[in-house]
């Protein structure tokens, strides 16, 4: 018998510019989602555990954004079946580099619980705080779309990366963008592969 | 019996026999099945199999271009010895902006894929096994994701279509989009900028393949009206721009193929 490899899709991840032009106001974030080169959104969210966090506070530390689910089958692969998220936060977590996995999902929808993402958090060892964006205000700032949604950005505040963790929405891929993005700001390079088309489960917006 | 491979244009799948690297946790609600057009084809002749999915109720699978998320389902069939499979025919989607502004291009209830299969001259006669791994992930408000493999047989013999199959490749059939009559669909380009045309229409739903990536299809995709234009920032190599256009009459709504050639950038 004669193997037939099939694709039901198309499987290359297009570079795809995220969005419009970012906004500088804080407040209220932008719907169209923020561009790289421009300035990251500032936020302020609270975390599982009660604590604040704001992203102003951060200048002079790289930061990763992580959008988050719990309940997402792509969340699950980098957590739980494959150790992506850890071992790529482990690999720079000493070089003052910041990680925030980010919820943006409804109050209601399922994964947007406190205790559901505390309970992941525990269950898969994050050892980063996990932010609950319930009115979605952030995640739009961004632009964020599914999860996970990745998003680095540099000391200086400045969004250099935007989109997925890797470059195979099926298998574990070989190329992982972040780590390869975090390895050339903390080495004063550009980012070359500042954009890839992000894959997962829409994040849950409320409206 | 002698294995050889077949890799089409654009294809990441894993390796038959590594599995499709999805888990199999959304198997509930997705029932998946296999049809072939004939009881048996003549060596030489052609057939089509139907890949079907019979869907919950208000799950939904995606179209190969999913939109700002999800993920479409993934065939990856075994096929005797000098039987060949042609591309993919997939069914219009319909267009769904959830909260927050993310487009999906999705399907419920029942998605049916056709698959044209040419039977080699010197296949021998007799039943022969074809088979399936599928893979999807399937949602509602939370994403599952499943697999599971089907088989079925293809006999070489006199050409007889099957009686019983028939409801569903006419079915499957008429949500395809199909070839614009001339002069149906205008296409015309201002640099990157693409219009597309449909005297009459009085509305146009766009789905564009994932490449070349079209700019803000959530705001330029769907129009009242014949005319709809949207941008292609990033065309680079791409020459030609594939999908399919919902055209709307009135009451009436069909899918037309879209397949425009991309001019040469200027020098």
């Amino acid at each position: 018998m004669k193997k037939v490899l099939f694709c039901a899709a198309a499987a290359v991840l297009a570079a795809v510019t995220v969005f419009g032009p970012a906004q500088a106001d804080d407040m209220k974030g932008s719907k169209k989602g923020a561009t790289i080169g421009a300035e990251a959104p500032n936020f302020t969210l609270t975390d599982t555990d009660g604590n604040s966090h704001t992203l102003a506070d951060l200048k002079g530390k790289v930061v990763v954004l992580e959008w988050f689910n719990p309940t997402c089958p792509y969340v699950v692969k980098h957590h739980e079946k494959n150790p992506t998220m850890k071992t790529t936060y482990a690999k720079y977590k000493d070089q003052d580099v910041v990680w925030l996995a980010i919820n943006s999902g409804a109050e209601g929808k399922k994964g947007s619980s406190k205790e559901e993402n505390a309970a992941a958090k525990a269950k898969w060892g994050i050892e980063y705080p996990v932010l609950l964006d319930a009115d979605g205000s952030v995640g739009k700032s961004y632009g964020a779309r599914t999860t996970p949604h990745m998003f680095v950005i540099d000391a200086e505040g400045t969004l250099v990366y935007a989109g997925a963790i890797d470059n195979d929405r099926r298998k574990l891929g070989d190329v992982n963008y972040v780590d390869k993005a975090l390895g050339e700001v903390l080495a004063g390079k550009d980012v070359t592969d500042a954009t890839s088309k992000p894959y997962g489960c829409s994040v849950k917006y409320s409206n | 019996m002698r294995f050889s491979w077949l890799v089409p244009l654009v294809c990441v799948f894993p390796v038959f026999g590594q599995g499709l690297g999805l888990e199999d946790t959304g198997k509930d609600h997705v029932q998946p099945s296999l049809a072939l057009e004939h009881t048996a084809v003549a060596p030489g002749g052609t057939t089509t199999l139907a890949v079907r999915f019979e869907l919950s109720d208000a799950w939904h699978l995606y179209w190969s271009n999913p939109g700002d998320s999800g993920d479409s389902p993934a065939v990856e069939l075994a096929l005797p010895e000098g039987v060949t499979a042609g591309e993919v025919q997939w069914p219009l989607p319909f267009r769904h902006v959830l909260p927050g502004d993310l487009l999906g291009h999705l399907y419920e209830h029942e998605l049916v894929l056709l698959i044209p299969l040419q039977i080699g001259e010197d296949v021998a006669p007799g039943a022969h096994p074809l088979q399936a791994k599928l893979g999807w992930l399937v949602c509602k408000d939370v994403c599952l994701m499943g697999d599971a493999e089907r088989e079925t047989t293809l006999t070489v013999g006199e050409t007889a279509l099957d009686a019983g199959a028939k409801d569903l490749f006419a079915r499957a059939r008429k949500r395809l989009p199909r070839a614009p009559k001339p002069d149906e669909l205008q296409a015309s380009w201002e640099g990157e900028t693409l219009t597309l045309r449909v005297p009459g229409a009085t509305g146009l739903v766009f789905f564009p393949e994932s490449e070349p990536a079209a700019a803000d299809l959530l705001r330029a995709g769907k129009v009242e009206g014949e005319r709809l234009v949207i941008r292609f920032p990033e065309l680079g190599e791409a020459t030609r721009v594939r999908g399919m256009l919902e055209v709307r009459r009135g009451d009436s709504s069909e899918g037309l193929r879209v397949d425009v050639a991309v001019p040469a950038p200027k020098k």
